[in-house]
Formats: C-alpha cells, structure tokens, sequence
C-alpha cells in the first residue's frame, strides 16, 4: 500500500465516520443519543490529553482540571448570565485556559512520570475543591437545574437530545478542525519535532519550554470547552464528572488510541466509553476486566494505536506481497524496502548541567 | 569571530574541560581531534548552549553567551550539526527546512551570507529530491546533508560540526567535508570535531588537540601537515597510555614532563606546535572566581 493510498484510506475512514456520526441520532433511542453526545465530550478532552501527551511529549493526568473548571464556569454563566452556546463555549475555554495558566509553571519544567504525577495531583485536588466549595459548585450534590442552550442569539433553545447531540458534533467538528490546522503551522511542527528530540529543537534556537507552555494553555481551553459542552449534553454537573477513573479512561482511550493522533484519540476514547458504558451492561461487572483486555490486545496488535492501524495494514500488505512475489523472482519488481538509514537518531543524555 | 576562553565544563559536578581556549576567525576552519572522551563533544555542547560551563567566555563577535540557554545560543549566531545527525524522525526534510527557516537572529548582527531554502537546496541538491521523504527514510549521508542544511537555515555566523563523516561512506564524508570548506569561503567561522587526523588536515586552516578535557595542542594545518607526529602521539592508543603528559605549565612553553597529580592521565609529548598550558585539575573551577580572567593561549 502506497503513502498516498493509505492516505486516502484514513480521509474514506474518517468521512465514513462523519457521516455515521450525523446520522446516528435518527438511528437510536434518546437516551443512547445523550450518551454518545457524552462521548463526543469525553472524546474532545481526550483530543487535548492527546495533545499533550502525543504531540508535546507531557503525558497528563490533569486534564480533568480544566475540564472541571469550564463546566463550572459555563454552568454558572448559563444559570446566571446567558444560555447563549456562543458565550458559554468562550467562557468554558477562558476558564480552561486560565486554570492551565495557573498550573503551567509546575509541569512545563518537568518531563515524564514526574509530569504525570504533578497533573495526577493537579486533577485530584481539582475534584477535591469542587466537592468542597459548596457555595460555587453546589458540593458533591453537584449544580442542577442549568437552562438548556441556545446556540447562538435568537435560536430557539435545543430540547432534545438528538439537538444537543447536533450541536455538540458542530463545536467539537469545529474545535477539531482548528487544531488540526494549527497542527500544520511551524508551530505544530515544532511541537513534534520537540517530542522527538528536545535537546536538538532547543540547539536549533526553538524556546522550546514556551512553546510547550502555549500548548499546555491551549490544551486547556480545549478541555474548558469540552466542559462547556459536558453542561450542555447532560444539564447537570458533579465532582464524580472529573474523578480520576475519568483521567485513567481517557489517557487508557488515548492510548489504544494512538497518543500522537487526533482521530486515535476520539476513536480510542469511544471505544473505552462503549466498553465501560455499553458492554458493561451485558456484562454487569466485568467493565474493568474488559477494559484491561481492550488495552492488551490493542498494545498486542497495533503498538502504535488503533490510529496506526492504517500503517499496520500497509506493513502486512507489503510482507504478503514480498513472501508471494519473493525478491528473487521477479527483480525490481516487489515492494521496494526501506530506504537505508544513518545510525538510530537518539536523544542526547540530559546532564544535569543542561540549560533549558 | 568564535572565542572561548578560560572554559570549564563538566556533567553532574564532574570537569571535563579544562581551562579551554580557542578562537575562530570568520572564514576559517578549526578542527578540534581527539581520541574518544577526550571532551570533544563536551566542548561542542558548552559552546552550542546544551551545557552551562562552570565558568569561561564563550563569545560570538564579542556576544557573551557562555550560560545562555540553547536556543538564545542559535539565535546569537551558533548552528550545530550534532553528532549522528539527530534528524527529526517524523519530520520530513521539507519540514524540517521551514522549521529551521522560521529561527529569527537575535543579540548579534546579521553579518555574512542570509540563506534561504532555495539557496541550501541549490546547494545541497540531493535534498530537493528527497522533500517529502522522512528523516528515518534518508540513507545516512542524507541526513548529514539535512543536518547541515537545518543549522544553515538558522543564518549561523558560527558552524559547530560533531564528527560530521562518522558513518559515512569515504566518498560521502569527501563531500562533506568539501561542503565545510565552501561554507568557511562563505565566511562562517566553522569548528570541526574529526577524530582522524587526516580528514583534519584535508579541510581545516588550524588543527587543535584536545586530551582529557585539556587543549594540549594547537597550531596551523601546515605546521600538522609538515609533521605530524606529536598529534598522532597523542591520538595513539599508545599515546593514552604514556604516563608523561601535559600538566600546568608557563605559558607558551612546551610540556615534556608530568607536572601534576593528573599527569597520568596526560598524553602529548610536545611538538612543533603551540602546547597550550593545561590547568591545575586539582582546583575545583566552581570553586574559583566566576570572573573569566584565564590568559588566553598563546
């Protein structure tokens, strides 16, 4: 299988999707629309954990914080300001960004396990706070009762859940396509580019450590607007929306779905989400165990995620094709190979003398 | 012009470089030998900023930027073609050029050539077939052309090349090193880390040794050329071996006997060329004044 082949066969797996995904409320019970609707919410912060954890190399566990914060945030605009989607979505992603930018200096420095320790306990002392600050988020009873939305000024508000499902598909779609764009900037190079060798982009005069302090915020506000998005799914808000069991699924869901891919991240969240939602129910009590064998059998079979099961793909086509055609056969005329490499690339040793 | 003066450097506590000077006049090539672990790559971290130095001046047309982080370091005017390339996997070379093309100069005025991603294709050419190929999909002479043409793109006044034919095929390291002199005609200051001496001789203007983090030889290429006996000594197997060496003495004169308690440990045996005095290893750098007041080499 060709690049551009392969290429193609991801652009047809993701329309497919698309389309699947527009007219899936037409096709199951409200109840079940509400769930995927939730699922598109979960999938949005995961897209953030991917990006971080993928793109700009910090694996997180935090991002249940600012996941938090916009959905108090947008809750509280839309039980006391304006049930405006326009307005709740921007202030889910300012109070996302801002608690991003309130714990930046504490992981931007720090690489690795320790990152995901410091944003394991940014997430838990997050929840701690919401099931505390009974005044604001209504405790562990949680904030009810929140208006349902109008996307924009004049719309009439969206009752149904096949509505908010639409409307939700829309901002994520949105969000989605934004980073997807920014991704392909100097700026999104740079960020793979850092993960791959961090010392080198530094040598090579990039301000690396501001560049991955500009992500951090910007995965914020992504996760705010998931946020925003959760109260407009579900009208209700709890401390046991942003418990760590979320962060565990969602980096698990990013992982089986390919840490450095978008789409892997949706689709490893919704895959995680379905096993513990859905086969759970025809298998009452063995969601963890399931979920255990999903993450197995995906490490087992596609090590790059389900994302890179394009490349997996391509990767046995090619040895089938060499094993029918054998490179004696017919010379010049198989699968060529790789292309010979230099010495594996590997990252310098960080000294502790290292300047950042 | 690159200046270092009065370098210590090390890792975790520890000194490799000792009392380091060097300076390199635009438009010439320094080559820097030396056997394995004698602090060649050391030298070039604390000069690109990947390592802070204990103390020394490390200046680019008279820009202090000993202990500045690395990215103000390639912004002032320093590109680094690392050792093994260390191309960008995942990048492609296309990508990799407009990475590097976005690099702004900072802290020190644009002098020389200004070279764009037309201007490095036309003169590496073989990286305009390969644009949309990955950095793991070029063959290894490949990526030392990328490597190369990525810190050109940085508009860099001073070229640290880390072994740059390691690895390569003898006609592909010819070329490279064809490629160092043409950008020294350019009027890059280039210091170039070879570990045989010969290719140093092919392309340098000034050969310096470095033995056990201590500049324990340096003089014009010619000189090396006419005999080059005291630097292959040091650079022998043998050479590592032979107690008598270098340690701290007058400066400009010849070392021929153990002065010190890492005496030991030195190799050279003096020569025709200008023995740079070693420093005292027992005296903790860290320890010492911070200001840089080393005498320069002679």
């Amino acid at each position: 299988m060709t690049p551009a082949a392969r290429r193609w066969l991801v652009r047809a797996g993701g329309v497919g999707l698309l389309l699947v995904a527009i007219a899936l409320p037409w096709s199951v019970d409200a109840y079940t629309t509400s769930l995927f609707a939730r699922t598109l919410v979960l999938g949005l912060v995961g897209v953030s954990v991917a990006l971080l954890t993928g793109l700009a190399g910090l694996p997180t566990l935090g991002q249940t914080g600012p996941y938090a914060a916009g959905a108090y945030a947008s809750a509280l605009v839309a039980m006391h300001v304006s049930s405006v989607g326009v307005v709740q979505v921007l202030t889910g992603a300012a109070a996302g960004a801002l608690f991003a930018l309130l714990t930046v200096p504490l992981v931007v420095y720090a690489r690795g396990v320790v990152v995901l320790m410091i944003t394991l306990a940014i997430g838990e002392l997050t929840v701690t706070a919401a099931g505390r600050w009974t005044s604001v988020t209504g405790g562990t009873d949680g904030l009810a009762g929140i208006p349902a939305i109008q996307p924009v000024w004049g719309m009439a508000p969206l009752a149904s859940d096949r509505a908010r499902y639409l409307y939700t598909l829309v901002v994520v779609g949105v969000v989605i396509a934004a980073m997807v764009m920014l991704l392909r900037t100097p700026a999104g190079l740079l960020l793979r580019a850092s993960r791959d060798d961090e010392a080198r982009t530094r040598a090579s005069g990039h301000r690396v450590t501001g560049y991955l302090a500009v992500t951090f915020v910007g995965a914020g506000a992504v996760a705010g607007i998931a946020g925003s998005l959760l109260i407009t799914a579900q009208q209700y808000v709890s401390p046991a929306d942003f418990g760590f069991d979320v962060s565990a699924l969602l980096l698990l869901g990013v992982v089986i779905g390919g840490a450095a891919s978008i789409g892997g991240a949706i689709v490893g969240t919704a895959l995680v989400i379905a096993v513990r939602d859905w086969l759970s129910g025809l298998l009452p009590g063995y969601a963890p165990l399931l979920l255990g064998g999903l993450f197995v059998l995906t490490a087992y079979l596609f090590p790059r995620g389900v994302a890179g099961f394009s490349t997996e793909l391509a990767n046995l086509v090619r040895s089938r094709s060499r094993g029918r055609t054998g490179p004696g056969d017919r010379p010049g005329t198989g699968i060529q190979g790789r292309p010979s490499r230099g010495e594996p690339v590997g990252a310098a040793p960080v000294s502790s003398g290292e300047t950042r | 012009m690159l200046r270092v003066q009065g370098l210590f450097a090390g890792y975790d506590g520890g000194t490799v470089l000792h009392d380091i000077d060097l300076e390199v006049p635009a438009g010439t090539v320094q080559a820097l030998v030396g056997r394995n672990g004698a602090g060649k790559s050391t030298l070039v971290h604390a000069v690109a900023g990947l390592l802070r130095p204990y103390r020394g001046i490390v200046s680019v047309d008279g820009a202090q930027l000993a202990g500045k982080p690395a990215h103000r370091v390639a912004r002032a005017g320093v590109g680094l073609v690392p050792q093994g390339r260390r191309v960008f996997p995942r990048l492609t070379v296309s990508e990799h050029l407009t990475l590097a093309a976005t690099v702004r100069r900072r802290g020190t005025a644009q002098t020389g050539p200004r070279w764009t991603i037309p201007e490095v294709l036309e003169l590496l050419p073989r990286l305009a077939e390969r644009l949309g190929h990955r950095g793991n999909q070029l063959s290894g002479g490949e990526q030392q052309m990328l490597a190369i043409a990525r810190a050109l793109l940085t508009q860099p006044r001073v070229l640290l090349l880390d072994e740059p034919g390691e690895g390569l095929a003898p006609d592909l390291a010819a070329r490279v090193r064809e490629l160092v002199t043409r950008l020294a005609g350019a009027g890059l200051c280039v210091l170039l880390v070879e570990q045989q001496l010969q290719h140093a001789i092919e392309v340098a203007d000034r050969i310096a040794v470095l033995d056990y983090g201590r500049l324990v030889f340096a003089d014009s290429t010619a000189a090396v050329r006419a005999d080059p006996a005291p630097v292959e000594a040091v650079l022998s197997v043998a050479g590592a071996a032979t107690p008598a060496g270098i340690g701290p003495v007058p400066s400009g004169q010849e070392s021929t006997a153990p002065t010190g308690p890492d005496s030991t440990r030195s190799g050279p045996t003096g020569g025709p060329g200008t023995l740079v005095p070693g420093s005292n290893s027992s005296a903790d750098p860290r320890s010492a004044p911070t200001t840089s007041s080393s005498a320069p080499a002679p």
